[in-house]
């Protein structure tokens, strides 16, 4: 499903941020993506969103070249491709029910189609009671559900997730990875950027680790 | 394709509602940018006007020589009025000099004294508009027992300078406030734009193209800038109700013809100017943010 080839990202004369990373993760897997602040982890994935591009080296995004790939063709990529942030990135100014259904109009559904899938996302994630309110009036842990809900209303093949538990308690933070692990559980590839260890020790799955931009381990 | 084009314009009439400020600013701004620049553009409309009224109707005297007898000045006289369908007075000798009597007031009298009529005859055309007064200045003189020919050649070259150099003015006024307008347009956009970058880095990750995230913003600068454009026809309506009827009536008084006035075709034209405006302004604001 992703495959990396010798991929370095390198800001202009700095040190690598990523270096010569190869590595695949398969359809379906549940991915750790650790290492101390620093380490590479969100260029990671802002690389596998097409949010950047590599200095050097081959990624395969869902069978396609994304080096190869023109920027018309990214949003559809995209459209594939979930991703869930730290700090939630919602539109202050839509509703939760507004801010899910998002993602399904630039797919260009209907006004009834999107209603009916927000809400049945919102409902999985537990907000459908919160679906008319606005997002500086929800929890932290209530925003960071909605994001999950709006990266996963398209039903994505992948889902990237980067520290999406950073800004929460540990009670709220189980409650959020279950939706991942429910996520991966009806098929989708889930990779989840976490410093945690704590997380990696109470849910073990693969883990890559990163240091200074190389995978330093992989089991 | 009809649900998502409806929904685009919803979305950018409910974004304007949402950011009132920003959107009135630009409002406003375009207002202002086309008020400024319909004003100028009327304003050196009306002048031209006014200096081609001047300038339409001059006339052309042919003096002739004394020894033209007056049967001779009547036959030239009518052989202008049917070569050049032109308006010619014969003004005898008799006829110049008792209206330099007039012209003297009190001191006519002192003609008495002269041996003779030193007064030539002369033939005074009035050209009708588009006859080039120095054409057919040229074309008397040519005519035999013509002696000089007068056509006021300073004033009219005056005018035509005067109206040569207004237009030219007027042009380069015209484009540097249009300039002027669209770059404030441009950065005023901008500015409600960058407001909302969060919204476009969001839809940009959730797969929108560039093109769904450009439509709404440049619906929402066509729409400001349709409203900047009534902003300004309500404003220069105010001032050709409340302001204009005195300089109006001078302008009659002065040029004959009546003042030209702000037409429903000059709004129009005003409120594609202001929509054109916002849409482009905005087109490129966004173009920046997507480029980024």
């Amino acid at each position: 499903m992703i495959q990396l080839f010798h991929v370095t990202k390198r800001w202009s004369d700095n040190p690598p941020v990523l270096d010569d990373v190869t590595l695949q993760v398969d359809k379906g897997e549940f991915v750790w993506l650790t290492g101390p602040s620093g380490a590479g982890k969100t260029t990671l994935l802002r690389l596998l969103f097409c949010a950047d591009e590599p200095t050097s080296g081959q990624i395969i995004v869902g069978g396609q070249n994304v080096n190869r790939m023109s920027p018309r063709a990214v949003p559809f990529l995209r459209r594939n491709v979930g991703v869930v942030f730290q700090d939630f990135k919602l539109l202050q100014n839509r509703t939760a029910l507004e801010n899910v259904g998002f993602a399904l109009e630039v797919l260009g559904a209907s006004d009834v189609r999107i209603r009916e899938r927000a809400q049945k996302r919102l409902a999985q994630v537990g907000l459908l009671d919160r679906a008319e309110s606005l997002p500086a009036r929800m929890s932290g842990g209530e925003q960071q559900r909605v994001a999950i809900a709006r990266a996963l209303v398209n039903e994505p093949a992948i889902l990237l997730a980067d520290e999406p538990t950073g800004n929460l308690d540990a009670s709220l933070t189980d409650s959020i990875l279950q939706l991942l692990f429910d996520a991966n559980a009806r098929g989708a590839t889930v990779i989840v950027a976490t410093h945690d260890r704590s997380l990696l020790q109470r849910h073990q799955r693969r883990t890559i680790q990163l240091q200074r931009g190389k995978v330093v381990a992989d089991a | 394709m009809i649900h998502v084009g409806w929904r685009l314009l919803r979305r950018a009439a409910t974004n304007l509602w949402r950011a009132p400020l920003p959107s009135v600013v630009a409002v406003i701004t375009i207002g202002l940018a086309l008020f400024l620049g319909a004003a100028l553009a009327f304003s050196i409309a009306s002048a031209r006007a006014l200096l081609v009224s001047w300038g339409a109707q001059p006339s052309v005297t042919a003096y002739l020589d004394p020894a033209v007898s007056e049967e001779q000045a009547r036959s030239l006289a009518e052989r202008l009025r049917s070569q050049e369908r032109v308006e010619v007075v014969l003004v005898t000798k008799a006829a110049a000099i008792d209206r330099l009597r007039v012209q003297l007031g009190s001191l006519g009298g002192a003609l008495d004294d002269l041996p003779g009529n030193p007064l030539p005859p002369s033939l005074e055309a009035t050209l009708p508009r588009g006859v080039d007064p120095r054409a057919l200045a040229w074309r008397i003189s040519q005519l035999p027992g013509v002696r000089e020919v007068d056509y006021g050649r300073e004033w009219v070259d005056r005018i035509e300078a005067l109206g040569r150099a207004l237009r030219q003015f007027g042009t380069a006024a015209l484009l540097l406030v249009s300039f002027a307008a669209l770059l404030v347009v441009a950065n005023t956009i901008r500015l409600a734009v960058y407001a909302r970058r969060e919204e476009i880095d969001i839809m940009k990750l959730v797969g929108a193209t560039d093109a769904y995230v450009r439509l709404p913003f440049v619906i929402e600068g066509a729409l400001q800038g349709l409203c900047g454009a009534i902003v300004a026809i309500a404003g220069l309506a105010a001032v050709q109700r409340f302001v204009l009827p005195r300089a109006a009536a001078a302008f009659a008084f002065a040029s004959g013809v009546p003042a030209p006035h702000f037409s429903s075709a000059h709004c129009g034209l005003l409120a594609a100017a202001g929509t054109v405006v916002g849409l482009c302004g905005s087109y490129l604001a966004v173009a920046r943010f997507l480029r980024a």
